[in-house]
């Protein structure tokens, strides 16, 4: 019986400790759930990154610290292109221009997350000296078109002429009449004759003729142009008795005043570089003179003359604005030299990758990029989208670009550059806001656009790079509103109108109507509308945009 | 000593009534003695104090002085119709009493010999050595022949104090002497000592030594003819005139006693208000703390069982296994595919005319999967799959086989909830993840609709690699099934193994598992939504 109770006892016991240990163990799950939970979440893909916006070298520039399980999963990738490893992007040299560099993640289910930066690498332009980068082409069209056409150089200098000479009346030759005949042609050099413009006038009076021939020789020097000019005079009198009269009127005399004033005033206006494209609030974008380099002529064809982007007043004002970076010097490109292909307009303007960034910086250090980007309207329109509008709490606010647009080489079959754009901008869902990069690079798909179409312009880019990626704390990138991103990097080709309308109405601004006269020139340059050249697909030669006006005295 | 003797037990119900006043009764090694009495004398709780006298005690019942002397090794139980246990087959009933029969025997590698054949135990008691064939169901029996095999069972335990309750019923009265004189045999030649309690006169005159009848009027136990009885009819020299006359003669004077104690007046219940109050708290505490406990015990158990008796577990757990998880297969593959399609076709079709179906599918990924296969497979399975073991546990108590277990040496928990636990809980999580593959299948059905290419690794995205944001709905969801999975087999185990004194207990339990764990799965969802949120 005493064992049958010390049985009992244990028996008991051992249903308390039955109902302890059962207790325990609930109570043990439902502590160890959210040790669980902290101990199996996956850590997102947050790198912590230290990185100029310009690398110093022609190498990235660039650390990074993830955190161990995304450090394990997450792939390098450098302008879509992964890396072995991680380690080999310390050495990598990728070119100049602006590079992008992603650690992606991959998920099952197709699901990718990915933060990025944006770094700017040279070797980069020097604002002081700019290197020669286009050139300025004038036609023999633009010259003359063998009737002294009105919008030509010829039909421009008989006007000139006749006003300068109206009212002229001397003994023997009687009164000036008008100008009979006007001849103006680019002559090629030739051994030890320099090329240079020759222009043949005959000037009628009432008893004689006088025949004018000059010649002009153009130079850059000191960063201006100097012309140089002989001119030869030959008097045809209706009566042969008073030939010996001619002495009297000096007609060389004539010839070189012309040459001096109305001819030469002429020809500066179509050899001078283009003056400086008003931005608005005192800001340009100006072409110089290239110096030390010579104007290339070809024999009744045209005359090259080499230019160059003004890069220093952009330079002052991104240092004055505290903006980092400089147009990117890219590597040798086929020579602007030679004539180019199919040149029929009166002016045209080649610029190569260079020239091309630099336009860009001094758009974007000028801010004048900024601006048009906010006029454009992209960010409004995405945050009145009516699904953004209606179903999404996030807005943007911005954007910002930290740094210049930069053309560079296309991998791309059938495109010759691209350009990326590193944009920052705010976002703000609710009362949280938090700083955001946008990185995008759109391969140019410059289709040769009609020369008789009102726009004249019909650039397309194909944007076929899109990031987002978040920057709660400086040096703290994390996935954007992934989904979101990945909707906006799937919907990207819906972008491309608006990216190309936008590009096209600012290249439009610049290159459309627009008069350039120099300041006191006697003649100025209507620009009615320009068309673009690209370059052959794959190849990255320089962009020829002619611009289709008339040449015509100023008022 | 495979004797019993019991000397002025005092036995007292719930309600205070008093049941037995002075409990007294000897047997002694190679006698049979037979106690006889009228229905709620005090039989079955006899029976009762022998096997489970801690149930018993548990239940309200209390047990006062006197003195009860028997070897709990020898006893052994003969249920009402064999109670031979279903989920073997009368091999597997002897065999598993050779394996637990007997102190100190090696479980797994019997005893040697004739003892360790089965069919040799089934001939002992006039069966045919074919029934001991692999493959021969214990349903295929007649009622005779289930005795016997009960009878047979008990003894290939080596137990030497039979305990028979009611071992005739639904016999003819052929076999009720064949199951007389097979007592005496046993008695005779083993050396058994036998308690038969039975209501039936011709088998208690046919194999008692002495005979007890329980006076429900004393409340005592009398030796009825206590110089005059002249021992076992089936082994004494009498002719049937005489057998005859003592069998008239015990049964009228049992049906004397059994008289005598209805007209008595019942005393009244004793116990205070407070005190059955007490008992009912205490009872709906043990109740509600039940799982708990099952939970400790059948880890504990199933783990001893699976190490010391694998093909014992891996019996129950197969059975168990087939009742959850391989029969209502079918009904998860079929309801699953229906709940995933119709859900993501809902959320596809959320965002109205203009919304591509496959951008809202592809927000949504394997989500839903993530969120409702848990919870949904865990409510399904408990009502299903739940209480089919729950009824099965159920019945088994309810013909006595539980009982029969114990008799056995065979203890409930390691034999049969341990495993049963381990199965339930296993078939769950197996359940889970049919389930899970179900919705996703159903999930799969509505991206080929949509013409969306890569839609199984969509789908199941969010549950074998989960974005980092998603990660915790994932792990939160794997937690839940495991919790689920042991919670459900914990309750099953604790409602299914509770006492049933009837059929209705059964569906009580029943219906009570799947409220029970409803709740357990709303619990910890809400639990751990507020923890990851």
């Amino acid at each position: 019986m005493i064992a049958r109770r010390r049985i009992a006892r244990h028996r008991i016991a051992g249903r308390w400790i039955a109902l302890v240990v059962g207790v325990g163990a609930v109570a043990g799950h439902a502590a160890a759930f959210p040790w669980l939970i902290a101990r199996l979440d996956r850590a997102p893909l947050r790198v912590r990154v230290r990185a100029p916006l310009a690398a110093p070298g022609p190498h990235l520039a660039i650390s990074a610290d993830l955190p161990g399980d995304a450090a394990a999963r997450a792939r390098v990738v450098v302008d879509g292109e992964e890396l072995a490893s991680a380690a080999a992007l310390a050495s990598l040299e990728p070119g100049p221009g602006l590079h992008r560099v992603e650690w992606r993640a991959r998920y099952r289910g197709g699901i990718e997350r990915r933060v990025g930066t944006t770094q700017l690498v040279g070797p980069f332009q020097d604002p002081a000296s700019p290197p020669c980068s286009a050139r300025l082409l004038v036609g023999q069209g633009l010259l003359d078109d063998g009737r002294a056409g009105p919008g030509t150089l010829a039909h421009l200098v008989a006007a000139l002429v006749e006003r300068e000479m109206d009212g002229f009346d001397a003994f023997p030759v009687g009164a000036f009449q008008r100008v009979r005949a006007v001849r103006i042609r680019w002559v090629g050099s030739r051994p030890k004759q320099p090329g240079h413009l020759r222009v043949a006038l005959e000037l009628g009076f009432h008893r004689a003729a006088l025949e004018l021939t000059i010649r002009l020789e153009t130079h850059i020097v000191g960063g201006q142009l100097r012309l140089s000019s002989r001119a030869e005079a030959r008097v045809k009198l209706d009566n042969r008795l008073v030939q010996w009269m001619s002495d009297l009127i000096d007609g060389d005399e004539i010839a070189a005043r012309m040459a001096r004033r109305e001819i030469a005033a002429a020809l500066d206006q179509v050899m001078t570089a283009p003056p400086p494209l008003p931005l608005g609030r005192g800001r340009a974008l100006e072409l110089a003179y290239c110096p030390g380099r010579d104007i290339e002529v070809v024999d009744g064809s045209h005359a090259s003359v080499p230019l160059a982007v003004a890069l220093a007043p952009a330079a002052a004002a991104a240092r004055r604005a505290g903006r980092v970076g400089a147009p990117v010097l890219l590597p040798p490109a086929p020579a602007l030299a030679g004539p180019p292909a199919a040149m029929t307009a009166p002016l045209a303007i080649e610029l190569d990758g260079n020239a091309l960034n630099g336009l860009l910086y001094v758009l974007w250090a000028t801010g004048y990029l900024e601006e048009s980007l906010a006029g454009s309207g992209i960010v409004e329109r995405f945050n009145r989208d009516p699904i953004v509008a209606e179903l999404l709490s996030v807005r943007a606010r911005g954007p910002s670009l930290p740094l210049p647009p930069t053309l560079a080489p296309s991998t791309r079959p059938g495109q010759s550059y691209q350009i990326g754009v590193a944009s920052a901008l705010l976002l703000e869902d609710g009362a949280l806001r938090t700083p955001a990069h946008l990185f995008g690079r759109a391969g140019f798909d410059l289709a040769a656009s009609e020369p008789d179409r009102p726009a004249g312009l019909a650039p397309r880019l194909s944007l076929h790079e899109l990031g987002l990626t978040c920057e709660p704390e400086p040096g703290l990138l994390e996935p954007c509103y992934p989904e979101l991103a990945a909707q906006l990097i799937e919907r990207a080709p819906e972008v491309h109108d608006q990216l190309s309308a936008w590009f096209s109405d600012l290249l439009a601004r610049l290159l459309v109507d627009q008069e350039i006269a120099p300041a006191g020139s006697l003649a100025r340059f209507r620009l009615r509308r320009s068309a673009i050249h690209p370059p052959p697909p794959g190849q990255h030669g320089p962009l020829r945009i002619d611009l289709l006006g008339v040449l015509e005295s100023a008022p | 000593m495979a004797g019993l003797q019991a000397r002025g037990l005092r036995i007292v119900l719930p309600d205070g009534r008093p049941l037995v006043d002075d409990f007294t009764l000897d047997v002694a090694p190679g006698e049979v003695v037979v106690l006889l009495g009228g229905s709620g004398t005090g039989k079955s709780t006899f029976a009762r104090l022998l096997f489970e006298r801690d149930e018993l005690e548990r239940s309200g019942f209390e047990v006062i002085g006197g003195e009860l002397a028997f070897e709990r090794a020898d006893l052994g139980l003969v249920p009402q119709r064999g109670a031979l246990f279903d989920h073997l087959d009368v091999r597997g009933n002897i065999e598993l009493a050779l394996r637990y029969g007997g102190a100190g025997s090696d479980a797994d590698t019997g005893a040697g010999g004739r003892d360790a054949d089965p069919a040799a135990w089934l001939e002992r008691v006039g069966l045919d050595r074919a029934l001991a064939e692999p493959g021969v169901a214990v349903d295929r029996l007649s009622g005779g022949q289930a005795q016997r095999v009960a009878v047979a069972r008990t003894l290939a335990s080596r137990r030497r104090l039979l305990f028979l309750d009611e071992p005739s019923v639904g016999l003819d009265p052929h076999r009720v002497r064949m199951l007389a004189r097979l007592l005496r045999r046993q008695a005779r030649e083993l050396g058994a000592a036998a308690i038969v309690v039975t209501h039936d006169v011709a088998l208690a005159a046919g194999a008692a030594d002495r005979l007890y009848v329980l006076d429900a009027a004393a409340r005592r136990v009398h030796l009825l003819f206590e110089r005059e009885w002249p021992g076992p009819l089936e082994d004494s020299q009498l002719g049937p005139a005489e057998r005859g006359a003592w069998i008239l003669r015990l049964e009228a004077a049992l049906v004397d006693l059994i008289e005598k104690g209805e007209s008595a007046a019942p005393p009244a219940p004793t116990a205070r208000r407070a005190r059955r109050l007490r008992r009912g708290v205490v009872g709906a505490a043990d109740r509600m703390t039940e799982p708990f406990r099952a939970a400790a015990s059948s880890l504990a158990a199933g783990a001893g069982q699976l190490a010391r008796h694998p093909r014992d577990f891996a019996a129950i757990a197969g059975r168990v296994a087939v009742q959850t998880l391989v029969r209502p297969a079918p009904f998860y593959a079929v309801v699953s595919l229906l709940i995933g399609y119709t859900v993501l076709y809902v959320i596809s079709k959320v965002g109205g005319a203009g919304v591509r179906p496959d951008a809202l599918i592809r927000q949504i990924g394997g989500s839903y999967v993530v969120a409702l296969a848990p919870p949904l497979s865990a409510m399904l399975f408990v009502a299903a799959s739940g209480s089919a073991t729950n009824a099965w546990l159920g019945a088994m108590d309810l013909g006595r086989q539980t009982l029969a277990l114990e008799a056995l040496g065979v203890g409930r928990r390691p034999y049969l909830f341990g495993p049963s636990w381990f199965a339930i809980g296993a078939a769950y999580l197996v359940t889970a993840a049919l389930f899970a593959a179900g919705m996703i299948a159903g999930g799969l059905l509505l991206c080929r609709q949509n013409g969306m290419v890569g839609g199984l690794e969509l789908l199941t995205g969010d549950l074998l690699d989960p974005r980092p944001e998603r990660t915790r709905y994932a792990v939160r969801a794997a937690f839940l099934v495991w919790v689920y999975a042991w919670g459900l087999a914990s309750d099953v185990v604790a409602k299914g193994g509770a006492r049933k004194p009837d059929a209705d207990a059964v569906t009580r339990a029943m219906t009570g598992s799947v409220v029970a764990c409803t709740l357990w799965v709303v619990a910890w969802e809400l639990v751990t939504v507020l923890v990851i949120l």
